[in-house]
């Protein structure tokens, strides 16, 4: 594996079914539903929440709620 | 010459100085990077998990006492294995080739959006460095040497031949903003000249469960590389284009 091809060459050729895989996407929906319950409760307990903390779980929600939506439309696709 | 901006701060003179990020914690997530890695060898739900614990882990960071620096570093720790974890999981097996590479850098542009919302202005990313835009033309030039290495170890070209490799040339801009573009100035503010090694270190790591150990070397060195040239020119643009221009040359030569 090249440098110059990053990691995500691996899942382009054929690695990629790993990202199909329900486990995987089980980790996905556990973990934002984590970080989702987690900002609720820090902006309901306290008058003054931690902006910082609630900015980190927005830094890790991000990325998830893409593949979270992506994961939504496959199986939309499946259904259909 | 170094950036002067992505020299650690210093508290003003006679303040008490606010406790740095412990070496020990980084050291111990830097570890979690690693065996996270290595587990998505063995069993990939397992690496996964650990990925997204270790992204849990580094949210509860502010709750430590930390320094400016340390602080500015958290965001950089809870995106990486965030973007691992959203890498592994993004569903687009059924994608073409070109639709498959775009789907794999949006959720790592997103989160590199989000951290770079609230960087220092002195963490250049695509802005023009202290050295001017030529200076990063030049950077970018650092490819030319380094494509005959990098086609010696890369795999064959994907389906999609050219085409493929020209988007997946665009993909690896997230990955670059946000390993040598953010990760790198993060680290500057907490183990200074370290930051660089340890910054290849980290990137190197996301190789372990793909590469062969001289491609896991390549990748250390090429981090080496960049990141020094980042934290020189004071700007991730070049180190951009130079890694664009790597992956075009790669494929390039592949077909050739």
């Amino acid at each position: 594996m090249s440098p110059a091809l990053p990691p995500t060459l691996t899942e382009f050729l054929g690695r990629g079914d790993a990202a199909s895989s329900v486990s995987v996407g089980l980790v996905v929906l556990g973990v934002l539903l984590a970080v989702l319950v987690a900002r609720v409760l820090i902006q309901s307990a306290d008058p003054f929440p931690r902006r910082d903390v609630l900015h980190l779980l927005t830094v890790v929600a991000a990325p998830l709620l893409v593949v979270f939506a992506a994961i939504v439309l496959e199986r939309f696709r499946d259904l259909s | 010459m170094t950036s002067p901006s992505l020299a650690p701060a210093h508290p003003p003179d006679g303040a008490a100085p606010a406790p740095a990020l412990p070496v020990p914690l980084l050291g111990g997530y830097l570890g979690g990077l690693v065996v996270a890695e290595l587990l998505l060898t063995v069993d990939v739900p397992s690496g996964a998990a650990a990925f997204g614990a270790l992204a849990l882990a580094a949210c509860l960071g502010p709750l430590l006492p930390l320094d400016r620096p340390g602080a500015m570093l958290l965001p950089v720790l809870a995106a990486l294995p965030a973007v691992r974890l959203s890498m592994m999981a993004i569903p687009a097996a059924d994608l073409s080739p070109v639709g498959r590479s775009a789907a794999l850098a949006v959720p790592a542009l997103v989160a590199v959006g989000v951290v770079a919302g609230v960087r220092p202005r002195c963490w250049r990313l695509l802005r023009r460095g202290p050295g001017g835009w030529r200076q990063q033309a030049a950077v970018a030039l650092v490819a030319l040497p380094l494509a005959p290495f990098a086609a010696w170890l890369a795999p064959p070209l994907p389906a999609g031949g050219l085409a493929a490799v020209a988007v997946l040339a665009l993909t690896v801009v997230p990955e670059e903003l946000l390993y040598r573009g953010l990760l790198v100035p993060a680290l500057a503010g907490v183990v200074g000249k370290r930051a660089v090694p340890i910054a290849a270190a980290v990137y190197a790591a996301t190789f372990l469960g793909y590469g062969s150990p001289p491609s896991v070397a390549c990748a250390f060195a090429v981090g080496l590389l960049l990141g020094w040239l980042r934290q020189h020119t004071g700007s991730a643009a070049g180190v951009v284009g130079a890694r664009v221009l790597l992956v075009l040359l790669t494929g390039w030569l592949l077909a050739a």
